[in-house]
């Protein structure tokens, strides 16, 4: 039988060695209503995709036409943290996390009438990654790198930020997916696919 | 002093507990929402008319023969709750837009905006 004051020292011990344990959430967007593609008809005008679903959370103009992109990311990242043994590592606490990340995206394609060419969604769950910390401090924050989930589509007006870029990522600007002229790229795509592979070079 | 000292400890540990909220937002203002039904009228309301009401859009897109206007407000809201055993932070961005759909002459062909709609 413990006594109360091994009763006290135990939850101490366990509220203190526990330190850490946090889960972060971060919802992007709202969830996309799949019920929307089952009577889109499959020549539809651009007009009742904008009915359907609002404007698109990225657009952009193709050489014979236009693409929609709708996207709905939903992020959850798990951290664990321990304090370290001995007479030291009683003042650092470590910290592990990974997240994941539920993605949902709509793309249509439309031909130069602004008729629906081709269109598809997916849903699938990935993973976004793992990271480890040590800090002297209690703090709470984001230890993954989830930023190509989310990157916000506002980062277009940040257009001035492009010409304090590395030489390569400014002359790739031009090119850039985010404008709306030069195609589009879902926010899960990695820095190494096509056009970004240049700007990888600047690193 | 018995358990005087780890009871003191957690009382501690309790009361350092916090909550926090947090908050941005970012792109235009969402004028459109305060717009009149009749602001916008296809086939009738120019490019002008709609810079007018709305301001500069967040993007233009050029199409081959249209134009396009894009205007965009993000709201990001989080919340924290900081338990020192267990914590906890949330957050949720959400997205008001607005697009316009112009012809070659800058009359207004389509319009649409969000289902989802942030307050102003």
């Amino acid at each position: 039988m413990l006594t109360w004051q091994q009763l006290s020292w135990c939850s101490v011990a366990l509220w203190v060695g526990l330190a850490g344990c946090a889960r972060l959430e971060h919802d992007i967007g709202t969830p996309l209503d799949r019920a929307v593609l089952e009577h889109v008809a499959a020549d539809a005008y651009y007009a009742e995709i904008l009915e359907e679903l609002g404007p698109p959370t990225e657009m952009s103009a193709l050489p014979d036409g236009m693409v929609f992109v709708y996207e709905h990311a939903s992020i959850t990242e798990r951290q664990y943290g321990l304090i370290l043994p001995g007479e030291v590592g009683k003042w650092i606490k470590a910290v592990y996390a990974s997240a994941d990340a539920d993605i949902e995206t709509f793309v249509f394609v439309f031909d130069a009438e602004g008729r629906l060419s081709s269109a598809d969604a997916e849903v699938w769950e990935t993973d976004a990654g793992a990271g480890m910390s040590m800090t002297l401090l209690f703090s709470t924050g984001s230890f993954t790198d989830t930023e190509q989930y989310e990157s916000s589509p506002a980062r277009s007006l940040e257009w001035g930020r492009a010409l304090t870029m590395p030489p390569l990522v400014s002359l790739n600007n031009r090119q850039s997916l985010e404008t709306g002229q030069n195609g589009i790229q879902l926010t899960t795509s990695p820095e190494a696919v096509g056009q970004h592979a240049l700007e990888l070079k600047a690193e | 002093m018995g358990a005087a000292r780890p009871v003191a400890a957690l009382l501690a540990a309790v009361v350092l507990s916090s909550c926090a909220s947090y908050g941005s937002v970012d792109g235009v203002d969402n004028l459109w929402r305060d717009a009149p039904v009749d602001a916008f009228e296809k086939g009738v309301t120019t490019q002008s008319q709609v810079l007018e009401q709305l301001g500069p859009p967040s993007q233009l897109i050029n199409l081959q023969d249209q134009t396009v206007f894009y205007y965009l407000t993000e709201n990001m809201t989080g919340k924290g709750r900081i338990f020192i055993v267990w914590n906890s932070v949330s957050a949720e961005t959400r997205y008001d837009r607005a697009i316009f759909f112009f012809d070659a002459e800058g009359v207004l062909q389509e319009y649409a905006f969000s289902k989802e709609e942030i307050p102003r």
